[in-house]
Formats: C-alpha cells, sequence, structure tokens
C-alpha cells in the first residue's frame, strides 16, 4: 500500500452508518475490510481535496457512500482477487466534485454494479475504468450514473483488453431525470479483443428526460489494428511484445490521472505483471 | 553475393495483380532511384519484401543476405536488416515514442538499453532531424505533421541501422527545408554495406542524394534498369518515352469507385 496515505479514522458509527467527517488527511485509506458487518452507509466529508484509495470488500449487500456538500477529490478502488460481486452507490451532493479511477488487472471473475447518482446542484464526477481479462475470466460492470439535479456532470470513460476466450461486458445507463436542466453526462466504451474466442458487449444507454442537456455516448469493439501492429513489427518488435506494448498503452491513462506517483507506479508495476 | 535477390515476383492485393514478375538484384552500398506511374507497383514491391500480411505472394522468391525472406515473419525481417520508411506512417494511440525506439532496439540488443543511452541516442537523432526532442515523449506518431513523421521515419532508421533502407515516397508533405534535412541524414548514412531503394516522384530529391543506378517500374515489372540519366529524363519527359523506345504499354491507373450504397430512392408519382 502507498506509504504515504494514512488510515481513515471514523468519526462515529451510528446504527449502520459510518461517518468520516470533515478529513484533513491529503491522502487516505478506507478499508471496507475493517468496517463493523452492519455498515450500509458511509459518509465523507474533506476540509481540502482528498485521494482515498478504497480497499474494496466483497459483501452480501450494497453500501451506500454519500460524499457531502462541497467535498472534492479522487476515488481509487483498490479490488482484490477474491472479490467478484460488488455492489455500490456514491451519492453526490452539492459542490461535490469527485473522480472516480478503477485500475482492474487482477486474475478474477467480476461482477460489480455501481452507481453514481448526482444529487445536488454543481455535482461533478468523472469515471476512468482500465480492466484487463485474459484466462478464461469474466468480468461485467454496470455503471450507471443518475442526474437527479440540475447543473450537474458526469463523463464515464470505460477501457478494457480481452485476452484469451474471456468475457468482458461493459453497460450501464446515464440518465437525466425531467427538470434537471443543464445537466450534462457522456459515456465512452472501448475494448480491444486480442483472440478470436472472446466475447465483449459494450452497451451505453442514455436515458434523458430534458431538452436543455448535453449527452453523448460511443462504443467501440474491435482488435488491434492490423496497420499497427504490422508498423510495430516492422521494426523488429515481436507480435508479442507489439501487442503488450499496445494493451499497456491502452489502459495506462487511467494511472496518469492518479497524482499520488508511489500509488502510480504500483498500479503501472501490476499492469506489467499482468501482462 | 547480391544483398537482395527477387526473382520472378508475383503479388497480389486485394485479388488483384499488382506485382506480375519482378526481377531484381540490389548490391551492397548501392542507392537505387525507383521510379513509375502511379499505381504500378513499387509501394507494392516494398511492402511485399517488408511481409504486409496485407499482400499476398503466389509466385517468387525473395533474398536477402542469402536468406529467404518469405520463410521469415515481418519482425524477423527487420532484425535480419531491413528497414521501410513508410508512405503514410501510422498512428498508434498510447505508445509513446520513445517506448517503442526502446522496444526496437532492445528487440536487436541481448542486453536491454539502459534509459540514459536511450535517451542520448533520442536526443543526438532528434537534434540531426531537427525535431523537437519532446515528440518523443508523444504517442507515437499521434498528433504528428506530415513532415514530422517523415522525419520521425528518418530518425527510426537512423537508430536501427537496418542494412538495406526502403524509402517510400520519404519527401511528400516536407518543405524545402525538410527535405534538405532528410537528404542531409540519408547521405550520411550511406556506407559501403547499406544499401537504399528510395521512391520518389520528384527529381529534387534524386538530386540531394546522388543515387547510383535507376530503375523504373511499368505494369507491375521492372521496365528500365539503368543509370541516373533515367531520372533526368523522366523528370523532364515523364513516362511516355518508355513507350515509343521501349514498346511498352503504359496501363493508367485504375480509380475504383467506392459505393457507400444509397440511402434515398427519388419515386415518381
Amino acid at each position: 500500500m502507498a506509504e504515504n496515505f494514512k488510515t481513515a479514522i471514523f468519526n462515529r458509527i451510528e446504527d449502520h452508518k459510518i461517518f468520516f467527517d470533515g478529513i484533513n488527511l491529503k491522502n487516505v485509506i478506507i478499508d471496507e475490510n475493517a468496517f463493523p458487518t452492519k455498515i450500509r452507509e458511509v459518509y465523507l466529508s474533506a476540509m481540502q481535496p482528498i485521494n482515498v484509495i478504497i480497499k474494496v470488500a466483497e459483501q452480501n449487500h450494497s453500501i451506500n457512500y454519500i460524499f457531502l456538500p462541497d467535498t472534492k477529490g479522487k476515488i481509487i478502488h483498490l479490488l482484490a482477487d477474491n472479490v467478484e460481486r460488488l455492489d455500490r452507490v456514491y451519492r453526490l451532493e452539492e459542490g461535490v466534485e469527485i473522480d472516480f479511477a478503477t485500475a482492474d488487472f487482477n486474475r478474477a471473475n467480476r461482477n460489480i454494479n455501481l452507481t453514481v447518482e448526482l444529487v445536488g446542484a454543481k455535482a461533478k464526477t468523472n469515471w476512468f475504468l482500465s480492466a484487463l481479462v485474459d484466462q478464461q475470466h469474466s468480468k461485467i460492470y454496470d455503471i450507471s450514473f443518475l442526474h437527479k439535479h440540475a447543473d450537474t456532470f458526469a463523463d464515464m470513460q470505460n477501457y478494457g483488453v480481452i485476452i484469451d476466450d474471456s468475457k468482458l461486458f461493459f453497460s450501464g445507463t446515464s440518465a437525466i431525470f425531467e427538470n434537471m436542466k443543464h445537466a450534462e453526462t457522456h459515456q465512452t466504451a472501448k475494448i480491444i479483443i486480442f483472440d478470436d474466442r472472446a466475447v465483449a458487449k459494450a452497451d451505453p444507454i442514455l436515458v434523458i428526460h430534458h431538452n436543455d442537456v448535453k449527452a453523448s455516448h460511443a462504443a467501440t469493439l474491435g482488435k488491434v489494428n492490423s496497420e499497427h501492429l504490422y508498423y510495430m513489427q516492422s521494426r523488429g518488435i515481436s507480435e508479442l511484445e507489439t501487442k503488450r506494448l499496445i494493451t499497456k498503452g491502452y489502459l495506462e491513462p487511467v494511472i496518469k490521472f492518479i497524482d499520488d506517483q508511489e500509488t502510480a507506479n504500483k498500479l503501472t508495476l501490476a499492469l506489467e505483471e499482468a501482462l | 553475393m547480391a544483398k537482395l535477390e527477387i526473382k520472378n515476383l508475383h503479388v497480389s492485393v486485394a485479388d488483384k495483380l499488382i506485382l506480375n514478375g519482378v526481377n531484381l538484384t540490389i548490391n551492397d552500398g548501392e542507392v537505387v532511384a525507383l521510379l513509375g506511374p502511379n499505381g504500378h507497383g513499387k509501394s507494392t514491391l516494398f511492402n511485399a519484401i517488408m511481409g504486409n500480411p496485407n499482400y499476398v505472394i503466389s509466385e517468387g522468391s525473395i533474398h536477402f543476405d542469402g536468406s529467404d525472406v518469405l520463410a521469415m515473419t515481418v519482425d524477423e525481417r527487420s532484425r535480419a536488416g531491413l528497414f521501410l520508411g513508410m508512405q503514410a506512417p501510422s498512428e498508434v494511440p498510447g505508445v509513446v515514442n520513445a517506448d517503442f525506439i526502446r522496444a526496437a532496439l532492445n528487440a536487436r540488443s541481448e542486453k536491454p538499453i539502459s534509459p540514459i543511452k536511450l535517451f542520448r541516442m533520442i536526443e543526438k537523432a532528434s537534434k540531426e532531424m531537427q525535431m523537437p526532442l519532446d515528440l518523443s515523449n508523444r504517442n507515437l506518431n499521434e498528433g504528428f505533421s506530415g513532415g514530422e513523421k517523415k522525419r520521425n521515419e528518418i530518425l527510426q532508421m537512423k537508430l536501427i541501422q537496418p542494412s538495406l533502407a526502403m524509402l517510400d515516397e520519404i519527401d511528400s508533405g516536407l518543405d524545402v527545408d525538410g527535405i534538405k534535412v532528410i537528404s542531409d541524414q540519408i547521405n550520411k548514412e550511406k556506407n559501403e554495406e547499406r544499401s537504399f531503394l528510395i521512391i520518389s516522384h520528384y527529381a529534387r530529391l534524386y538530386d540531394l542524394i546522388h543515387p547510383t543506378r535507376a530503375i523504373v517500374m511499368i505494369n507491375g515489372e521492372v521496365a528500365v534498369d539503368g543509370d541516373v540519366s533515367v531520372i533526368q529524363r523522366i523528370d523532364s519527359e515523364g513516362y511516355e518515352w518508355l513507350a515509343r523506345e521501349k514498346g511498352i504499354k503504359i496501363e493508367k491507373e485504375q480509380v475504383r469507385v467506392t459505393s457507400l450504397g444509397t440511402c434515398a430512392i427519388k419515386e415518381s408519382i
């Protein structure tokens, strides 16, 4: 774990709620494995922009994270191999600006359902996911943004690489509800496939109930560009190394999004080991 | 022994026969100008030698320093000493230019190149090519101007040090200064063992790099194999004199019309 990150200390627990009020550290870890089993809601606020590593635990129930007004920062999900199923809701209140980064290079099966609810004015989020799946594993990500207030912004970018006869699905709904004027939502899903036996699906859905908004979605699935393969191999680089470089380039942008250099280096190493 | 020996090469692209029995020999130290009208097989020849999978070889042989090129993969051909400076270099998003160069150098070295040595090599080559050093930190050719892409091809050639460099219209898209830089560097890389095979439509480049021989490809075959006076004659007269003096019927380049289909029909009521 990044040595310059400190474990966040909660202020109080009330029934099924845990409170991290007024975090005054820049880099913190929230370890779900240390939560009491009854926890269903996590309340977060911070006195300065924070980087939070959430060590995700597989739970039999959903956990809701509520980001209190004007909280700003980045959330980095750390998924261990044994986290196969995950249900989370992230609620962004007024003025909250939270970006999410998930780098999933583990050899594991996943069924991940995440919903980001933007419930306050000026709530804003950027979502980055890089996923590598190989060796007959299956990863399903259902990521949704729900704009429940006017003047909210969300941009989702999901990138995936499939090797071997594995499975990777990106799906999710970006919804702008009635009266949510000036809301803005974007979805991008891109998957590179290296094996004819692989199964890939990118299914971005927009549900828009207001005219004065901005929304877009884009999905790309395909094999590695053969011209790129030829160009790089024409310089003496083997096919395997070429595919490794292209994959690394495809998945690495999520790591560049992470400010903390030590965490970024660890994820880069994890990616290189996976490749 | 000839460096490159091509015998009776027949090559098709998208089921169309482009090379119709090419015979060609290139020796050590030669700088060969490859000319011919558009669509008559020059780039096809280069791509067939390099192993582009879109080019199907139905007959013939290619040997390089005595080894069978057709038995090699694309990367093996490169490591054997072949280099192709492409007409339209690919933009590869996500792959940093410096990482690409490092991988290319490591592919032909027993020990990985050290970061310091790599930096110094790229810095020196960038200076010689008059390219900003920060281009090496950008994604491979992504967002490069046409001239920068061509300079990047020569930069790669300088670092990889091939034994036969095929340059496909390396001057296209370059301004006068760019052509001067490229030709200076080509001249600098000449030696007794390195050969060049260079396609250009313009005498200007050839005036600067001083080829030793000129080959003209017409209708997918070698029509003329002569000295550099051929270049001057083509530059001043075009290719028609070949039809008169050699009895060659120059087939016009076929323009393929691509139909995107019909999305509207006009009906009379």
